[in-house]
């Protein structure tokens, strides 16, 4: 009880009498003093968090290390290295935590990189999208124009439209086209200097626009030489729909969209499948067609991106003057002809005889393809890597894989530089799958099975008949560093791999690192294929990952 | 073996090839050559340190990082974490920060990076007041100032 002098109301506490009217008032100031005490109490407790905030370890970290974990949040989609509204949304929180957070972003140059803008950034976005890239410092800065798929909140704009092909729903009013009118021509022009352009646009149609917009700013702009579009580095530029012109009679022809490109060193074109219509189709002379980019430019890449559903001989078209090209990634977008019939094709058959020499290749992807025929017409004699993802459901059928990369291993003479071979998103029998990896040159040094449906113990009893024929000599890669078995399937498991390097002895010392498809998948964990390789005296070091 | 004085004055005898995964360690040794002089670590204390080395301890043997990386070049951002890092970094926010401040010191960039990682897992998706409460941080601009940024970056909230 506090000093207060009165009638004593301890009695009352433990008890469920009703207080007397003069006990009243005692109870009630005893109340307010027990709420006042409380609130100096909270008071206190607040003090006490800030007293112990001057000691929190976070206030001693480093504006630069404070940076170093800001460029972990940066949230990039399909690795553009972009930030989206989102990504710029949790940067501007970031800075808004306190002062020394703030300068922390504002001196990390990372962070500041990528932007993805969308056509409702019209000019009035010029400024702040110039300030933003100004943080970069000297770091190279990547710009995304995002004009795939409009909602009609994204597409809002007061101008009217003539057009109605910017990736809008065609009921909506017409009006001038979005990309033309969005703030991209402008900082293409006068903007900060850019090293890498992504343009994500609806249409074909839409890039013609925006070339004449271009064209027409070019002719506004004193410093016309030194435009942020002529000195790209590096651009991809994608259509979401091609829009093909048609001559008499009726044969498709593509326009020369990329006459006038910038003279980047990387180039990555993602056309979409419209065409592949046509590729199917005997009607039309697909043969014709051309990118029409210029041979200059070609010749001047050092990596090349192309998705597109053209055959064969269309991409011969373009590789022929790939020679300093030394990055190829070629995406069928999981279409191309089942079974080209290469010898019948007048423009490939001098390959057949004589293969196409990519003389700087060094890695070559091959990507959602059907078959690898155009493999048989390749030579790359300084190929480093080997990275094929085939068609995901239809199973490889017999020697459809190995043969193609047979050919090209042996025509290329590439053993001296092979280092790294990825095969990835197939169905494929272990015996097939043994026959590729039984051809690959001795210096393979790092492995991928990425998302395969494979019989593991199949094709791991045939390593080891493999690596038992060889007693005496060298096992089978023996100079691998790395093997990743990625994305096990539902149902197998890892023993019988695990089983294959204890047999291949202590010389392993290879890293093994793997993961699964699957959450509810019954796993080999990492510690238990640690322990089950130590015991068997393996060097193999483990990393397993679980799925998320 | 390397001998190593922590700021509370404790002394650690440490393998080479363990402790080598700090560059700082690692150029010093390169610099001065073998001696029996103990290396002072004014910035660590013996409890990080003991953590510092476990962490050393198990990736001993593994390749250490390359430090020919292009600096224009935006490296892997991935907030991946593997299970044992995972698990060693399981210890309190104290603890965490201390680990990422010594990192920092003997310049050990794959730890750095797995402190780094997991400060951002704890800070995703959350706002700038979740965020000051999370770690104790006061909110030292005025309203003015706040108001400004809020203002300047008005634009990037546009989708």
């Amino acid at each position: 009880m506090s000093g207060h002098e009165g009638p004593s109301i301890y009695h009352l506490l433990d008890s469920n009498v009703p207080p007397k009217p003069v006990e009243i008032p005692f109870v009630e100031s005893r109340i307010l003093d027990l709420v006042h005490r409380i609130s100096e109490l909270r008071k206190l407790e607040g003090e006490l968090e800030r007293h112990r905030a001057i000691l929190s370890p976070v206030r001693r970290i480093p504006r630069e290390v404070l940076g170093h974990i800001f460029t972990f949040l940066q949230p990039f989609e399909n690795g553009e290295k972009v930030r989206n509204a989102e990504g710029r949304q949790e940067l501007v929180g970031l800075s808004l935590v306190c002062k020394l957070w703030h300068d922390a972003t504002l001196f990390t140059h990372e962070l500041w990189t990528g932007l993805k803008i969308k056509p409702r950034h019209t000019i009035e976005t010029f400024k702040p999208v110039e300030a933003w890239f100004s943080h970069a410092g000297s770091l190279r800065r990547r710009l995304q124009y995002d004009g795939w798929h409009l909602d009609d909140s994204e597409a809002f704009t007061d101008r009217p439209r003539l057009f109605d092909n910017c990736g809008l729903s065609p009921s909506r009013e017409p009006g001038p086209c979005l990309l033309a009118t969005s703030v991209l021509p402008h900082l293409l022009t006068s903007g900060p200097p850019l090293d890498h352009l992504t343009l994500m646009c609806s249409t074909t149609e839409c890039f013609r626009q925006f070339r004449d917009v271009m064209a027409s700013l070019r002719d506004d702009s004193a410093n016309a030489n030194a435009r942020p579009w002529d000195t790209l580095r590096s651009l991809s530029l994608q259509f979401r729909s091609v829009i093909y012109q048609w001559n008499v009679p009726f044969q498709p022809t593509f326009s020369p969209h990329f006459a006038h490109l910038p003279f980047v060193e990387s180039l990555k074109v993602h056309l979409s499948s419209d065409l592949n219509e046509f590729g199917e189709d005997e009607e039309y002379d697909v043969s014709r067609l051309d990118l029409g980019i210029p041979r200059s430019l070609i010749e001047h890449l050092t990596d090349l991106t192309i998705h597109c559903t053209w055959s064969v001989p269309h991409l011969l078209k373009l590789l022929q003057y790939c020679t300093n090209v030394k990055t190829l990634t070629i995406d069928m977008q999981h279409f191309g002809r089942a079974q080209w019939d290469l010898e019948t094709i007048p423009f490939v058959q001098q390959y057949l005889a004589s293969p196409l020499v990519l003389p700087n290749l060094l890695t070559l992807r091959i990507r959602k393809s059907r078959n690898v025929d155009l493999l048989q017409v390749l030579k790359a004699p300084q190929l480093v890597s080997l990275d094929i993802e085939m068609f995901p459901r239809n199973p490889v059928k017999d020697e459809e894989l190995p043969v193609p990369v047979a050919t090209f291993l042996e025509q290329s003479g590439c053993a001296p530089s092979f280092r790294s071979f990825r095969l990835g998103t197939c169905i494929i029998d272990a015996e097939q799958l043994f026959m590729i990896l039984s051809i690959l040159p001795s210096s393979l040094a790092t492995l991928t099975l990425d998302t395969l449906d494979v019989d593991l113990w199949c094709l791991c009893d045939l390593l080891k008949i493999l690596d038992t024929a060889r007693r005496g000599n060298d096992l089978s890669f023996p100079y691998l560093e790395k093997l990743e078995i990625l994305k096990v399937p539902p149902g197998h498991q890892l023993d019988s791999v695990v089983d294959y390097i204890k047999s291949r002895g202590p010389n392993s010392k290879f890293q093994f690192v793997a993961s699964y498809r699957m959450r509810e998948q019954r796993v080999l964990k990492e510690k238990d294929i640690q322990d089950s390789l130590r015991f068997a005296g393996s060097g193999v070091n483990v990393s397993i990952k679980l799925p998320d | 073996m390397v001998l190593l004085l922590t700021s509370d004055n404790e002394m650690f005898s440490v393998a080479e090839d363990v402790i080598k995964r700090s560059a700082y360690i690692k150029n010093m040794l390169e610099d001065v050559g073998e001696s029996d002089l103990p290396i002072p670590l004014p910035n660590v204390e013996s409890n990080v340190l003991v953590k510092i080395l476990e962490y050393c301890e198990h990736y001993r043997g593994e390749p250490l990082p390359a430090s020919d990386v292009d600096p224009a070049e935006i490296g892997d951002r991935s907030l991946d974490i593997a299970d044992w890092d995972q698990k060693y970094m399981a210890v309190d926010q104290e603890m965490l920060f201390e680990i990422i401040l010594a990192a920092n010191y003997l310049d050990i960039k794959s730890l750095l990076d797995v402190g780094c990682k997991t400060v951002a897992k704890m800070m995703k998706g959350k706002s700038s007041e979740e965020i000051r409460t999370l770690f104790n941080i006061a909110n030292d601009f005025t309203p003015e100032e706040e108001a400004q940024i809020r203002k300047e970056n008005a634009w990037a909230e546009c989708r």
